[in-house]
């Protein structure tokens, strides 16, 4: 027993080591949660099987059950991918295979033949894991398989060696319990063997124990073949890397080398050791890198514009040095943004709105712009800047600070698309703050004449919890007139009207902007291919008037517009939409094309800060994570709507699933009949037998277990049908199964087809319900009481011989 | 219910016989051609039994069960209920010597073994043979004799031989002891020893007969006395007792069974009111009586029922409990642990 629990023990730790070192880079729950959920299942599975040992003398079949868990993660993998979710590589799918193949072994230790395999499995496993993974947690499950391997082998050596040590008979008799006469020194010994591979595993970090990596083919791809999902390969997949040597391809990550290029690049490198220099044939503004980053070969680069997951492998070159040329892989997005979505990325800001035009806003002069300085952080250049501090602890207290980072690839500007809040850019080795400048409030550029391609530039801005928003009094106007002014005339006295109408009895400040978002979203349609008639003399009174109907520039103008007229200041943003929709599970990153420019409304809250208003249907703005509560209501929610979409299906599926659980017996006892019928046993022996646990089988589903101790006989003795002829049917059954089970092998039936006719009959003969419970107790206790069971036997006889 | 036509299946149509009768239950072949007419003198035995003890007929099986596992009987009961009858009418039926002893409390050792006597004219020690010296021994209220004639009678059950003053007599190899006591918490009465009580295979009961049984009792005692009808050939002559022995241990049983039967005993020995549990010679002697069973049953095999049938007989002389009588937890020990799967 002590070696089921260690085999268990074991293999849980691999599993472990395993998990942790697939989900490194997800959250900490994830690979818990996997770990928990495949242990909770084996040990319940163990426990159960446990159970079933003491019974069953002979291990049972496994293989089919092993072949099938060592498929299923393939499976998995298949339905995960094909329902668009991010795939696993192939050689983490097969090694899957493995661990729920060992976890399955663990769970049959009760019967001590599975213990070496799910041992042996658990050990590929482990290797496989710590090759895999870096986290310190991998290297702590690893120990943890090593430590209760090796007491498993103590264990099971001294299970073979303590028969043969013990000298005498009574010895042996008493030998289950000499454990206290052990020296100590034993123990220590003991102890020593098993903490020391516990501890070499967890010293031996860095290049000792990752040595080990390379035994382990992984996917990567070949010519023709690729894995997207790969980590890293033999071959050469497709996915990014970040390479180290023979670099063959460029993406947007950061870690990438640097190489030549004919495009402008935001790195400039230059080496006096060549004779000419090759002048590009475009120059941009570039920042010199430090020479020990030198390293460069003339070669032409293939790209891939498409930003992938991040992560980092060895790639090796080809044999023979034959340098392959790699296609580019090409995209159309101008840029991808990962991080948290949706996000309405600013690009230009339009503040003086003479009823048909907006004019961009007035670059605010050079001392009003806060200065700009480089800070080093954990080693990186950070852009940072003095933000204008509000004294009103109510701005303070809804401060959420979000990263994203965006990775440019056809973007052709050199303004900076950031978020709302902006508070730090990061572009690596970027350590001059003069490759920066203001174009606007709250707006970035580089002074340069585009973004630099294929580079990511990380931005940190602070995200509003816009339900505390309703507590904020300010709403003061802002210091620039213009986001104040609106035209004369009669439309616009008439917008005035409309937007007090939509905001009567509601409270000043954010409750009003709210009512007026909602209306527009609420009532209007958006339309990207409405447009005003060409007479209207302002199309947002049109708009909101008469047409009702409009592309999102309406929507951000009307309700600055309507926002103005009450008294707020506001503006109007163009810019980008980084749609949670776009999200791409396979890259994780979201790319933003051409057509996700949107327009939205700015309105000023007070103390220099603006908060976004959109008003635009379909569109939402990013908020902080919801905390548990909020999650929890929100996933509610959500459930409850499609639920309430669905409620005719789903109340459909819940009666017949109700339906058919009333009725499970009806349906357990179809199959097990149409079962029987239709794969007969050949053999009269194994037909009567497989009667038996049909007829048993068809029992158990009405709810009439047969007891452990219980004979045929009796038992179907209880569940007399009425009939006489089944009640005969089946006697004469239990006498033929205790025959089949018992009897010599080489007794064979002297009439086979009569036997297999009273199969038939038997199964025919269906029990009527049993008899009450209290009749039924009775009659067990009163057998029980009898100490000769006379009546049984010579009812029994009388019984067969009248059969017979 | 599910429409079976809908399914392709026919319900049951009815009473279904196969060749115009049912398929009755194997009773397998008998091994051996001779053994047809022995068959006929155990029903023989069989019927003479129940004459001699009415309506006791599951009581005579157990009897016939022990008598060709080779084992000893003890009959525990209150007296009058027939005990002394059985066991003369048994000894009557095998033939051989039967010998009787009355136990009581000043018997002594010698007076069952035999002892040696000074024969005056030869100047000589003879030995005089007591009552073991014979086929059927008859020991009559075996709790009324002291601890000391009881363990005398050990060597004899178990080994089939006696010693006196160190000299080894071999007693008959069809030796068969059937011992009577009564319940052990009547006066006068000197509980077994449980290494005498393993030397016995069984231990039954009785029992009051049946009111109707009790009534032809007295009407044959009008008749002419209820004492057994004397027979004039024994019915199962010893050496027709050693072949159907030697017959009942050939008996196949299946490894399951036997894997069963362990089970049983290690349960017996873990349970937490049993102090004593089933010794390996308590296993052989189940084994013993089970194939002696399926024998009587005309069976070629062992099957549950006769392992469940025998253990409660076999179980019960040898289960030491904490309190009150054995038969209670046999019954849970045999409900408990489960019968070997069938055709698993």
């Amino acid at each position: 027993m002590a070696a089921a629990r260690l085999t268990l023990a074991a293999v849980l730790a691999a599993a472990g080591a395993y998990f942790a070192a697939v989900f490194e880079d997800h959250a900490p729950l994830v690979a818990a949660a996997w770990w928990v959920g495949s242990a909770t299942a084996t040990v319940a599975a163990a426990a159960w099987l446990g159970r079933r040992s003491r019974t069953m003398t002979r291990p049972p079949p496994v293989a089919p059950l092993l072949l099938a868990l060592l498929v299923a993660p393939m499976i998995g993998d298949g339905v995960s991918r094909a329902i668009g979710e991010a795939g696993q590589p192939l050689e983490i799918v097969l090694i899957g295979g493995v661990v729920a193949a060992a976890l399955g072994l663990a769970a049959a230790g009760a019967w001590a033949t599975f213990q070496p395999l799910a041992l042996i499995a658990g050990l590929f496993v482990t290797v496989f894991a710590a090759t895999l993974g870096s986290a310190s947690i991998v290297g702590w499950a690893a120990g943890g398989f090593a430590l209760a391997s090796v007491a498993w082998l103590v264990v099971t050596h001294w299970n073979r060696l303590r028969p043969r040590l013990l000298k005498t008979p009574s010895e042996r008799v008493a030998g289950t319990d000499r454990s206290k006469g052990r020296p100590i020194w034993t123990t220590a010994a003991a102890v020593l063997l098993v903490a020391a591979p516990a501890v070499a595993v967890n010293a031996a970090r860095g290049d000792r124990l990752w040595a080990t990596s390379g035994w382990f083919p992984s996917s990567g791809g070949d010519d023709g073949w690729y894995d997207e999902s790969a980590r890293g390969g033999v071959g050469d997949g497709d996915a990014l890397v970040a390479g180290l040597e023979n670099i063959q391809s460029f993406g947007p990550i950061e870690d990438a080398p640097f190489r030549s290029s004919d495009e402008p690049s935001l790195y400039d490198l230059f080496d006096d050791s060549y004779d000419e220099p090759i002048p590009p044939k475009k120059q941009d503004k570039a920042i010199a890198l430090p020479p020990q980053l030198q390293k460069m070969k003339e070669e032409e680069l293939a790209k891939s514009e498409q930003a992938g997951r991040e992560f980092s492998t060895l790639r090796k070159p080809r044999a023979g040095g034959e340098t392959k040329v790699m296609k580019s892989l090409a995209s159309e997005a101008l840029f991808y943004v990962k991080g948290r979505t949706p996000l309405h990325l600013r690009q230009q800001l339009f503040e003086l709105f003479d009823g048909v035009e907006w004019r961009p806003a007035a670059n605010l002069a050079d001392e009003d712009q806060p200065p700009l300085r480089m800070t080093l952080e954990a080693g990186r250049p950070w852009l940072l800047w003095d933000v204008v501090r509000t004294a009103s602890s109510e701005t303070a207290a809804v401060e959420f600070f979000d990263a994203h980072a965006l990775k440019f690839v056809h973007y052709k500007s050199n303004v900076l698309p950031t978020p709302l809040g902006l508070r730090a850019v990061h572009i690596d080795k970027l350590d001059d703050a003069s490759f920066f400048a203001w174009t606007g409030d709250g707006l970035m550029k580089m002074t340069r004449e585009s973004l630099p391609d294929l580079t990511a530039i990380h931005v940190r801005s602070r995200t509003t919890d816009r339900d505390a928003l309703a507590e904020s009094h300010d709403w003061r106007p802002a210091r620039s007139p213009a986001a104040m002014l609106l035209p004369i005339g009669p439309e616009f006295d008439r917008l005035k009207q409309l937007a007090k109408d939509w905001t009567a009895g509601v409270p000043r400040g954010w409750p009003q902007i709210e009512a007026v978002a909602d209306r527009l979203r609420r009532d209007y349609v958006l339309d990207p291919a409405a447009r005003p008639p060409e007479d209207a003399r302002c199309p947002v009174a049109h708009f909101l008037l008469e047409g009702k109907r409009g592309p999102d520039y309406q929507f951000a103008s009307a309700a600055a517009v309507l926002l103005r007229s009450l008294g707020y200041s506001t503006r109007l943003v163009a810019g980008f939409y980084a749609s949670p929709e776009r999200y791409d599970r396979r890259k994780r990153h979201t790319p933003v094309l051409g057509s996700d420019i949107h327009f939205w409304a700015e309105v000023y809250q007070g103390a220099g800060h603006w908060q976004a208003v959109e008003a635009t249907p379909g569109y939402t703005v990013l908020e902080p994570p919801p905390g548990w509560w909020k999650r929890t209501v929100q996933t509610a929610r959500a459930v409850g709507r499609w639920a309430a979409d669905r409620w005719t299906p789903l109340v459909l599926l819940a009666v017949s699933a109700l339906v058919t659980w009333w009725t499970r017996a009806t349906w357990i006892d179809a199959w097990a009949l149409t079962a029987w019928r239709l794969f007969p046993a050949r053999d009269p022996r194994r037909r009567v037998l497989q009667t038996v646990r049909s007829l048993d089988q068809r029992l158990r589903a009405r709810g009439w277990r047969r007891p452990a101790g219980r004979r045929l006989a009796p038992w179907y003795q209880q569940l007399t049908p009425v009939d006489p002829a089944g009640r005969r049917d089946l006697q004469s059954l239990a006498a033929w199964a205790e025959w089949s089970a018992f009897a010599p092998p080489q007794e064979s039936a002297a009439d086979p087809p009569a036997l297999l006719q009273l199969c038939t009959q038997a199964m025919n003969a269906w029990p009527a319900p049993p008899p009450k419970v209290d009749s039924l107790a009775a009659a067990s206790r009163s057998g029980a009481s009898v100490p000769i069971r006379s009546t049984t036997s010579a009812e029994g006889r009388a019984a067969a011989e009248s059969g017979g | 219910m599910i429409p079976f036509a809908a399914l392709g299946l026919s319900p049951r149509t009815g009473p279904v016989a196969v060749n115009g009768a049912p398929v009755g239950a194997p009773v397998g072949v008998p091994v051996d051609p001779a053994l047809v007419e022995t068959e006929a003198a155990v029903d023989r035995l069989r019927a003479y039994l129940c004459g001699v003890l009415r309506g006791k007929a599951a009581v005579i099986e157990h009897v016939l069960a022990c008598l060709f596992a080779r084992g000893h009987l003890l009959l525990e009961d209150k007296p009058g209920l027939g005990k002394t009858t059985l066991a003369k009418g048994l000894a009557q039926a095998l033939g051989g010597r039967f010998a009787r002893v009355q136990c009581t409390p000043d018997l002594l050792p010698s007076d069952v073994t035999g002892f040696n006597v000074l024969n005056q004219k030869t100047a000589e020690f003879e030995f005089r043979e007591g009552p073991v010296f014979s086929d059927v021994l008859l020991t009559d209220e075996i709790n009324r004799a002291t601890p000391r004639t009881q363990s005398a009678l050990l060597e004899a059950m178990g080994e089939r031989q006696v010693t006196v003053d160190a000299r080894r007599y071999a007693l008959s190899p069809q030796f068969f002891v059937i011992a009577t006591q009564n319940p052990t918490e009547q006066h006068g009465t000197y509980p077994l020893p449980e290494a005498q009580l393993d030397r016995f295979a069984m231990k039954l009961n009785i029992g009051y007969p049946d009111p109707l049984d009790e009534q032809r009792l007295l009407q044959a005692a009008i008749d002419g006395g209820h004492d057994a009808p004397p027979l004039d050939e024994p019915i199962l002559p010893e050496a027709e007792l050693a072949r159907l022995q030697a017959v009942v241990a050939r008996v196949a049983v299946a490894p399951a069974l036997l894997d069963y039967m362990v089970r049983v005993a290690g349960r017996s020995r873990q349970h937490s009111q049993i102090t004593l549990g089933v010794s390996p010679r308590g296993l052989l002697v189940w084994l013993r009586s089970a194939q002696a069973r399926a024998f009587l049953q005309r069976r070629t095999f062992v099957v549950p029922e006769d392992l469940q049938e025998m253990a409660v007989p076999v179980f019960a002389v040898r289960l030491a409990v904490d309190h009150d009588r054995p038969e209670p937890l046999i019954q849970e020990l045999l409900d408990h642990v489960p019968l070997p799967e069938y055709g698993a």
